[in-house]
């Protein structure tokens, strides 16, 4: 994951008092521990840093020279060094730090992608478990690189986590129950529902999602209009996931977002 | 061209004697024309086609109606509604916009205050803006307001949060380092006031 532009100013902030506590000692050799500890602890941090900020290809070519700064300066505090010395090799990193690292992640986390992706995370606060987080997190990526036909695939992947838990835990016998109701019911969309006994998790992953969706009308309590919205967001979910010309916007993501969000997160209980 | 005119008129003129009185005349005009249009007169019949062409460019555009805008369809009411509100025409608002990239993002602007900090938050408002626009609720997205703020040279990050926090109570319902800023009503109002200011300004 990306560091935040926030936490890059606070690592700066830090480098700055780090700076300012050695331009105290002048070029006197530097033996106070903390101080030592301080600059091993910065040194491990930048590159923790430059490693995250390296695999989103954000400020790749400041970051190498700051990494050769921190490895020198890490190198440093194994060896006699004076306060001097340890600024010398900081003030490069104090005078691109701002410019060369700072702005570019501002620029990349600030644009509309990245912006839409964080919106669409904030839509299922507080309404999703870690396991449905960690698809809907997954969206988000791919909507923040405009992988928007990925995006939705993983959106639907988080209601489909919510569906099985939601029969996990209402039981399978339940669940076959309901499928019997289901298919006792006469017209559309009953009468397309396949016949089946479902006992395990694995036979649930492997039924029909349109099953799912019509029995879910019985199991828990969403009309004809809610499974109509549901159906429509399968469909295009199967459009998402097999070649074609469907070319979803951002906003196309978003909107389905949404209505995951009100039309599964909120009727199918966690 | 018409080099063996004479020849070929004779020859008309023997052929169109061949004809019963009555179609002489008729004869007389067809064959006239074959043979000015075997000269060069293909250029009118190119002309004719071009034309044909036009007309048939014409009728295609009376079929298909113009395109409204570039504003996706997703977000095609709100800007209608507020451009109604706003008392703008609809592609002076989408003006202020950039649909080129998906999603849309704002157009360079020349935000308007007297100091960094109105600055700030005036591009907060023209955030949440763009947020509401595409969808989402009048709430600035703060990474997307620091951005903003970077590429309008008013990012002053020791002061960035209390200038946001100047607003709190009166344009903003909160502001907290990091999360989304809300607007208020009136934030809502000034936003809008905003966006009517810059399309004035455009013009």
């Amino acid at each position: 994951m990306i560091p935040s532009s926030d936490q890059l100013e606070t690592f700066q902030e830090r480098l700055i008092t780090v700076d300012k506590s050695l331009a105290k000692s002048k070029s006197a050799e530097l033996t106070n521990q903390a101080m030592i500890t301080e600059l091993k602890n910065v040194s491990k941090e930048w590159l923790r840093l430059s490693e995250a900020l390296r695999s989103a290809d954000v400020a790749t070519a400041a970051t190498m020279i700051i990494d050769t700064a921190f490895k020198d300066i890490f190198q440093s505090t194994n060896t006699r060094a004076r306060c001097s010395a340890y600024r010398s090799k900081l003030k490069p990193v104090l005078d691109v730090f701002t410019n060369d690292i700072i702005v570019p992640v501002i620029r990349f986390e600030g644009t509309p992608a990245q912006v839409t992706a964080r919106q669409l995370l904030s839509e299922f606060v507080s309404k999703v478990t870690a396991d449905e987080q960690g698809y809907l997190e997954e969206a988000a990526r791919c909507l923040g690189v405009k992988s928007n036909r990925a995006a939705l695939i993983m959106l639907w992947a988080a209601a489909r986590a919510r569906f099985h838990r939601a029969v996990e835990k209402i039981g399978f016998t339940a669940y076959n129950a309901a499928i019997d109701a289901t298919l006792a019911k006469k017209g559309n969309p009953y009468n397309k529902v396949a016949k089946q006994a479902i006992s395990s998790l694995p036979e649930l992953q492997r039924s029909k999602e349109f099953d799912l969706l019509v029995v879910g009308m019985g199991l828990w309590n969403y009309d004809l209009q809610v499974f109509g919205e549901l159906e429509g967001l399968l469909t295009i979910r199967n459009n998402a996931a097999h070649p074609g010309m469907l070319k979803p916007s951002a906003l196309d993501v978003q909107q389905f977002a949404s209505k995951i969000s009100t039309y599964v997160f909120t009727h199918i209980p966690m | 061209m018409y080099e063996d005119g004479e020849v070929v008129l004779k020859r008309i003129l023997e052929l169109v004697e061949t004809v019963p009185e009555p179609l002489r005349a008729k004869c007389f005009e067809v064959l006239l024309r074959g043979y000015a249009e075997s000269q060069g007169g293909g250029g009118h019949k190119k002309d004719q086609g071009a034309l044909h062409k036009k007309d048939k460019q014409g009728a295609d555009e009376k079929i298909t109606p113009p395109k409204e805008s570039d504003i996706p369809a997703t977000a095609l009411p709100r800007f209608k509604a507020a451009a109604k509100r706003l008392t703008v025409p609809i592609e002076k608002l989408e003006a202020l916009f950039d649909f080129s990239v998906d999603p849309f993002a704002l157009q360079p602007v020349v935000v308007p205050g007297k100091n960094t900090a109105e600055k700030n938050r005036q591009v907060a408002l023209l955030a949440a803006a763009r947020s509401y626009f595409a969808g989402g609720p009048w709430s600035a997205d703060w990474q997307e307001v620091k951005k903003l703020c970077v590429d309008h040279n008013c990012y002053d990050r020791a002061n960035h949060t209390v200038n946001l926090k100047t607003g709190v109570g009166s344009i903003f319902k909160n502001v907290e380092a990091g999360k989304p800023v809300e607007l208020s009503t009136e934030g809502i109002t000034q936003a809008e006031k905003l966006l009517k200011s810059l399309i004035e300004a455009d013009e």
